[in-house]
């Protein structure tokens, strides 16, 4: 601190300064590649170039190397037992122990990550599909068109995602399939209303008025000059969605509607293990812990995208 | 030659407008309530853009020279009258803010080759048009490939400038086009689109506040106040003898211009 006592210190001291010499510094674009960023467009190959991505990727990228390699990496197969016998405790025979009937739970639960990775990024993708179609429809189209369709994407928004899960599979019995089917109806709504957002108040911008004025079709118009706008902010609800998406998928599989059971899913082993809680603790935690680390390194990437576009939004 | 002309005979106008209308309607006030009469931006004007010629329209914010640009170009339809095109490729414009009117992801040439597609230029000569095009409006070859966030002002102003000339159009509507730029870079936006009207015989249709860009561009220059035409003359008959009293205010709030007038 310096000597000065013209001023007491007040409250405010230590505060980022509103004006004056630090005022600029404060303000300043954080990184050298945010400011190389600007004016890129959202899918550039420089697009994910940066230091935040990176740290992210790091768990991300082992993460993926794994869940494509995870069937030649697990020892047994996902129904195949351990020789080590039942309920065994982890050991370098069975890194993670085995289940009561004596399948190796390291083994189930690569298998598992892989089919909740690719379970989650399914029901993205059809979401994103779906609702990007049905929100780009409506905001190119206004009036009436938007009304109808923005009308039918609230109905399927207000459907509870476990109750229609259960009516689901109640109607077309248990699998995998069928409780995708039941998230892939309640998530895509979310993307039409973002797309459909993002479409109409690029719209109202000059340069639509300027593509239409140049005689650009409509359809040229709304697929260059509108939705690669909207790209960004779909960009990060995905990103994002991968950590929710695992998170609801091991959810209604623990409470049973997901995958039959020899499946190795890891919702339904950590519900199924519950009971060898307490002597064989490694039965249900194992998996659990599975779900919570593929979240977090889901969540970790969806930030580190958010930061990164969000410096190219906010101008 | 410009297509449709005949020698010895003069040139159609680039277009004509009779007893142009536009209203807006204006929102109710509260629910049930009863519709308010409509707001009427242009109140019945007539104007003639010659062949090739260059007219500016004057007037302060709210006096309806931005609604009647719109309406030339097609960008809003007239409540009332009529707007006839001459012949030739239909009307382009280059907006208030051209960095806005300019897609922010798509590169500069690609924009200007759908100005080209859009006229069913076969694709085999796009690619030299766009050269010749980034050329004609003084950009260097590689604003081609740069998006417009990576140009500078008035490099973007001149590419909105390049998209709108790739096709030359009978008529040019230019929206206060160097009200956003500093003063060299005005002089050289004015400087251009001067010297394309006459390399390329496109008539300049000219909305503006600012009277020395009018007078330094236009032949004609029409004084619109609330929406009607009180005043039109040749730019030097106006400036020098301005004969309606709306058109000495508007001479008489720039100091600059009536020193060179006097």
């Amino acid at each position: 601190m310096t000597t000065t006592t013209e001023q007491p210190p007040t409250m405010t001291e230590g505060a980022v300064p509103v004006e004056g010499p630090g005022a600029a510094a404060a303000r300043e674009v954080p990184t050298p590649v945010a400011r190389m960023w600007r004016g890129r467009p959202a899918l550039s190959p420089g697009a994910l170039k940066g230091d935040t991505v990176w740290h992210a990727l790091i768990p991300v990228a082992i993460l993926s190397l794994v869940i494509l390699i995870a069937p030649v990496l697990a020892p047994y197969g996902a129904t195949e037992v351990n020789p080590v016998g039942p309920l065994a405790s982890p050991s370098p025979d069975a890194w993670f122990g085995t289940d009561e009937i004596g399948r190796d739970v390291f083994s189930r639960i690569l298998i598992g990550i892989r089919t909740s990775w690719f379970a989650a990024l399914g029901v993205i993708l059809l979401g994103t599909i779906i609702g990007g179609l049905i929100g780009a429809i409506a905001g190119a189209f206004g009036g009436k068109v938007d009304m109808v369709l923005m009308r039918v994407t609230d109905l399927f928004l207000s459907l509870p995602a476990p109750v229609l899960a259960i009516a689901v599979i109640a109607a077309m019995g248990p699998s995998l399939r069928n409780t995708l089917i039941a998230l892939s109806i309640v998530w895509w709504p979310w993307y039409a209303r973002i797309v459909r957002g993002e479409v109409r108040a690029l719209a109202a911008r000059p340069h639509a008025e300027a593509a239409k004025l140049a005689g650009v079709s409509r359809t040229r118009l709304v697929l260059k000059h509108l939705l690669p706008g909207a790209a960004a902010p779909v960009i990060v609800t995905m990103s994002l969605d991968v950590g929710n998406l695992i998170l609801a998928l091991a959810g209604l599989s623990f409470i049973g509607l997901g995958a039959p059971p020899p499946a190795p899913e890891l919702g339904a082993m950590s519900a199924r293990g519950l009971q060898y809680l307490f002597g064989h603790p490694w039965v249900p935690i194992a998996p659990a812990a599975a779900v919570a680390l593929l979240a977090l390194a889901a969540n970790l990437l969806g930030d580190a995208i958010n930061r990164r576009l969000d410096q190219r939004t906010t101008r | 030659m410009a297509p449709g002309m005949v020698p010895g005979v003069p040139p159609e106008p680039a277009v004509i407008v009779r007893g142009a209308v536009r209203e807006f309607a204006r929102p109710k006030p509260y629910p049930f309530a009863k519709r308010p009469e409509p707001f009427t931006a242009v109140a019945g004007v007539d104007l003639e853009v010659p062949h090739a010629g260059s007219v500016a329209i004057v007037g302060e914010s709210g006096s309806g020279k931005s609604t009647l640009l719109r309406m030339v170009v097609g960008l809003l339809e007239p409540t009332r009258g009529d707007i006839t095109l001459g012949p030739g490729a239909p009307p382009q414009m280059i907006f208030q803010d051209a960095g806005a009117s300019l897609t922010p992801w798509m590169p500069i040439g690609k924009q200007i080759e759908e100005r080209l597609m859009a006229l069913d230029v076969p694709q085999s000569e796009r690619g030299a048009r766009v050269a010749a095009t980034l050329e004609a409006v003084g950009l260097p070859a590689e604003a081609q490939t740069a998006v417009p966030r990576a140009l500078s002002g008035g490099q973007r102003q001149r590419a909105a400038i390049a998209r709108a000339i790739a096709v030359p159009p009978a008529l040019l509507a230019c929206d206060e086009p160097v009200s956003a730029l500093d003063v060299s870079l005005a002089a050289q936006v004015l400087n251009l689109l001067c010297h394309l009207r006459e390399t390329l015989n496109i008539a300049l249709l000219f909305v503006t506040h600012d009277l020395a860009a009018a007078r330094a561009v236009a032949d004609e220059v029409v004084v619109m106040q609330r929406g009607e035409i009180v005043e039109r003359a040749p730019t030097e008959q106006l400036f020098t003898a301005p004969a309606h009293p709306y058109t000495r205010e508007l001479i008489a709030a720039v100091p600059e211009v009536r020193e060179v007038a006097a």
